[in-house]
């Protein structure tokens, strides 16, 4: 069975191959349209990357070539991003999800937590005023066991974040020698520059 | 070093003077402020306080006969990057009807905002000789209490005429009116 998380809860995580799922719906007729992206952070003990690849996301300087297509991957290869959903899905109606594997063993020993957040992209920018997280539905963060594919745990976003245009949805990070996994859900209004501005401000 | 306290233990004091310490960081998203507060409950024999003042909370920060004194009330956690509130002891200054002084931490609104001590990043309460600022135990509120609103962090009590400290370290989940239903 697993754990639904309530916001700010931390359990531990026992495994090391994990699967780390992100989902939403938006408004699939919006015009211009918009979607999400997922990006992670792998953060030393500044609160800060120390590598440019530490910032795993949709235009990362480091990929992979996989069966699902090519996918950002951290320096130390134990993060790797997710392939960009558009919402382009079948029945178009506008629900969208995008997939981290994580495997805790390859991860450096500098990297003390990774943090799973999302951000609203709106087509060529030009909705990057107009929308926010209040048009998006049913947000969740789920974390599986990626050999058999179970979830272990999972937390539903269940607030207005009218005013966000991005969201930390929950972090990976160690203590006392054990990987924990805390359920975030806080909005911020600056999109994802606002992250990079936090955790990656060497690279700007 | 600071000592890591196991719940329930003892540790004898033996000081004149002791400081209380709660910190927090400020809330940066576009979510509510954490408004987190540190209070003191005086106890007299019968496990309640004997008169109103001795309640020292953010509507009353200095205690009957002057011995516990607050800070003021730090409404975001913004004040610094140490201890945003603090209680002062004197233990000299102790009117002889208190039998021991229990230490809270509650957050402000819990319920309407939706909050506990999981979604406050660096959130400790500590307490520490105020006259060399060493302290003597801490717990960290984010991580040993993630899902609680509301703790019990320790008390002051006496024993053969010397003060001792008690880490506590009990969770709930309510607010402030739930130590003030028990004591007051």
């Amino acid at each position: 069975m697993a754990i639904n998380l309530i916001k700010g809860e931390r359990i531990e995580i026992g495994l090391s191959r994990l699967e780390i799922e992100l989902g939403w719906k938006v408004n699939p007729n919006a015009d211009p349209s918009y979607d999400l992206d997922v990006s992670s952070f792998l953060l030393g003990d500044t609160g800060e990357i120390h590598f440019e690849e530490d910032f795993v996301f949709y235009r990362s300087p480091k990929t992979i070539i996989t069966p699902e297509g090519k996918r950002p991957i951290s320096k130390d290869g134990s993060v790797i991003g997710s392939v960009d959903d558009l919402g382009t899905d079948e029945d178009n109606d506008g629900s969208g999800q995008e997939n981290v594997d994580v495997d805790l063993t390859k991860t450096s020993r500098h990297v003390q937590e990774i943090v799973f957040t999302a951000s609203i992209y709106s087509e060529n920018g030009k909705g990057n005023e107009k929308y926010t997280f209040g048009q998006v539905r049913n947000a969740y963060i789920s974390i599986k066991d990626q050999n058999s594919g179970d979830e272990i745990c999972r937390y539903d976003l269940d607030e207005d974040f009218s005013k966000a245009k991005a969201v930390e949805f929950g972090r990976l990070y160690r203590r006392d020698q054990v990987w924990k996994f805390q359920a975030i859900g806080e909005g911020f209004d600056g999109g994802l520059e606002f992250f990079v501005r936090k955790y990656a401000k060497k690279f700007m | 070093m600071a000592i890591n306290l196991t719940k329930g233990q003892r540790i004898e004091i033996g000081l004149a003077k002791v400081g209380v310490g709660l910190g927090w960081d400020p809330n940066e998203g576009t979510g509510f402020d954490f408004d987190l507060d540190a209070s003191a409950f005086m106890l007299g024999g019968n496990k309640k306080i004997p008169q109103e003042e001795f309640f020292v909370f953010y509507n009353n920060q200095k205690s009957a006969d002057g011995s516990v004194e607050s800070s003021g009330d730090d409404l975001t956690g913004g004040s610094s990057d140490g201890d945003d509130e603090t209680l002062t002891v004197d233990l000299a200054k102790v009117d002889t009807r208190i039998h021991e002084i229990i230490f809270t931490v509650t957050i402000h609104e819990y319920e309407a905002r939706k909050q506990n001590f999981g979604q406050v990043r660096n959130s400790f309460i500590r307490i520490y000789n105020a006259q060399n600022n060493q302290e003597i135990a801490k717990y960290e509120l984010d991580e040993d209490f993630s899902v609680e609103t509301a703790i019990e962090f320790g008390r002051l009590y006496r024993k053969n005429n010397e003060w001792k400290f008690e880490a506590m370290g009990i969770g709930y989940k309510g607010g402030l009116d739930f130590f003030v239903k028990k004591y007051v």
